[in-house]
């Protein structure tokens, strides 16, 4: 009689509990109750806003000074992204005295023939803030000015709080602090913010000497001789006092995330005194230090997502000549980036996604700033300024495919974000969210 | 008239009335204690409601451990790089190791501490928070620290320099 009544118990309990399983909603590490909808086609993305300001008739146009200077000298100086030949006269914007020579090419192969390239997409901002806004939101940024936090949930919100990713796998690896940089991880909305935000460096400020100065001598504590009650304390602490806001900086990353950061910053002052960052192989500006980083964050924490944003393009306000060196350097640093990722980063080699648009073009008409070369320089205020072009290529992307043209465009800015979105499996739920700008798509969809 | 001002005895009698009326106001508050201790009034928790920027937080955290204000150059230098990372939380912590471990940082022992280790209380949370501990505070901090043998007084203001009330003023 015993038996058969536990026998009873055990049948009922283990229905129950089959039940449970079936019903109930999984809780998941992020919070949040369900797993995504979206079906996720690729381990790691990586975006780069592509690099402060780029005219279409010098990069994707491949014309170099023949549609700015009224010179006949076309031909392309993005060589790693783009397939062309490069200029024969005229070089500026190499190396050496004059910018002579030509950074060789990482890639043998460009990224345009591994992956497809949107020829002409529509940019929702003629300015960097709004331009990066719109990358990293999805949305136009009408209400919003510098110093602000996006008022629209940012990618690193989207995947963290419906994908169930940690804050060590979103990372936003910034071009400086300056523009409001820092403040692009995570937006001001209610429902996001703070607790879904990406992890954030601007590493030519963090780990420049500055930098060195105030953080590279950390003193390593035991984690649970030390630092284990030293937290205890903290809490206890905390627990007293009702704070106001939770804007504290806390980002949301686990106690592990932190000790796991906190190492890594300490490898790269290491590596930054010794000389042992793995640098493009040519390093001669602040765009190619932020991909060093950049790659360097990579190798370390293999995250699902991250963003780099280069800039230093934006010379062009008055110096030509200085952003045709950096444009080159620009695609110098993705070059060097897909190249580690392919071949020193072995759980991210052929598994990673690579989307590069840039945040807004310039100008068709010139300003009147003449360079040391007497060629005229182009600020970003026109309608040639929201004309820029999407670059992506990836295991799950067709190779060689172009899609629109000079008087077809296909594409939004904003798009690039849904196809994160899309690539991470989230993209449902950021179509839900409604948050988006109107007509925002992924890109995949427009294949 | 001058019969009233030059009469000495009225003059002396009127001295005299003003002086026992003028007498027992000059005499010192007696000290009376009613057997309470004595208690400095300071500023509680509840007053605090504006958050500390990167550079109050800075320069609060080097005057409270060192003694002495940060240069103004490197307090911008500081919050620069406070803005470069992402995780404000972290960048704290790595900053207040980095100055837990300069050589001109003059901290207790922990047996220095154990010493006496209500006056060591009361003076962190005056030093970190510009107030007394409740006696729950006191109680809970003292016993903290003598059940975690790990727990120095370096670790002790780590504590309380992360501390969410210690970001606020």
């Amino acid at each position: 009689m015993k038996k058969s009544t536990t026998r009873r118990e055990f049948i009922k309990k283990a229905g129950l509990a089959a039940a449970g399983i079936s019903f109930a909603p999984y809780i998941l590490p992020s919070g949040r109750l369900f797993a995504p909808t979206g079906n996720r086609s690729s381990e790691h993305v990586v975006m780069v806003a592509f690099a402060g300001g780029v005219r279409q008739q010098e990069s994707v146009l491949k014309r170099y000074l023949d549609d700015s200077q009224g010179e006949p000298y076309p031909g392309n100086i993005m060589y790693n992204m783009f397939s062309g030949a490069a200029p024969e006269n005229k070089i500026v914007y190499g190396t050496g005295t004059g910018g002579l020579n030509p950074i060789p090419a990482i890639l043998s192969n460009s990224l345009e023939s591994q992956g497809t390239v949107f020829k002409e997409v529509t940019a929702l901002s003629a300015g960097h803030f709004g331009g990066l806004n719109s990358l990293v939101q999805g949305s136009t940024t009408t209400t919003q000015g510098l110093k602000q936090r996006p008022i629209n949930p940012t990618i690193f919100e989207y995947l963290r709080r419906h994908g169930g990713y940690s804050a060590t796998d979103t990372w936003f690896v910034g071009n400086g602090i300056g523009n409001s940089t820092p403040l692009l991880n995570h937006s001001a909305h209610p429902d996001y913010g703070a607790d879904y935000a990406g992890n954030f460096f601007a590493p030519t400020v963090t780990f420049s000497d500055i930098g060195a100065q105030f953080m590279a001598d950390a003193k390593i504590y035991h984690p649970e001789n030390e630092l284990a009650p030293m937290y205890k304390l903290q809490t206890f602490l905390d627990l007293q006092f009702q704070a106001l806001t939770s804007a504290g900086g806390s980002i949301g990353n686990s106690e592990e995330e932190k000790q796991n950061i906190k190492a890594f910053m300490e490898a790269m002052y290491a590596k930054v005194a010794a000389g042992t960052l793995d640098l493009p192989p040519v390093t001669d500006n602040g765009d190619l230090y932020t991909m060093a980083f950049a790659v360097e964050v990579l190798k370390w924490f293999k995250p699902a997502f991250m963003m780099v944003n280069l800039s230093a393009v934006d010379s062009c306000h008055s110096n030509f000549s200085g952003y045709l060196g950096s444009l080159h350097r620009a695609d110098h640093a993705v070059g060097h980036l897909w190249n580690k990722i392919q071949t020193d980063i072995p759980e991210m080699s052929g598994q990673t996604t690579l989307l590069c648009t840039p945040e807004c073009g310039r100008n068709l008409q010139p300003n009147n700033i003449l360079d040391q070369n007497e060629w005229l320089s182009y600020d970003h205020s026109d309608a040639n300024s929201l004309r820029v072009w999407t670059l992506l290529a990836g295991p799950s992307i067709p190779a060689g495919l172009s899609v629109g043209s000079e008087n077809n465009p296909v594409g939004l800015v904003s798009d690039t974000m849904m196809t994160v979105a899309d690539l991470l499996g989230v993209q449902p739920e950021v179509q839900a969210a409604g948050m988006t700008a109107s007509g925002t798509t992924s890109l995949l969809d427009q294949l | 008239m001058n019969m009233l001002v030059s009469n000495p005895t009225r003059t002396l009698w009127m001295a005299l009335i003003v002086l026992l009326l003028v007498a027992p106001g000059c005499r010192p508050e007696p000290d009376v204690s009613f057997e309470l201790q004595g208690l400095e009034v300071t500023p509680g928790f509840a007053t605090k409601d504006r958050l500390k920027t990167n550079e109050q937080w800075v320069a609060i955290v080097h005057t409270n451990l060192f003694q002495a204000g940060m240069p103004a150059n490197d307090l911008y230098n500081a919050a620069r790089v406070f803005e470069s990372i992402g995780d404000q939380s972290i960048a704290r912590e790595v900053l207040l190791s980095n100055f837990f471990n300069q050589p001109d940082l003059d901290l207790l022992t922990r047996e220095e501490m154990l010493e006496d280790l209500d006056a060591f209380i009361d003076e962190t949370y005056l030093r970190f928070y510009t107030r007394f501990p409740t006696q729950a505070e006191r109680t809970f901090v003292r016993e903290f620290v003598l059940n975690n043998p790990g727990m120095t007084p370096e670790l002790v203001y780590m504590s309380f320099s992360l501390s969410d009330e210690y970001r606020y003023y």
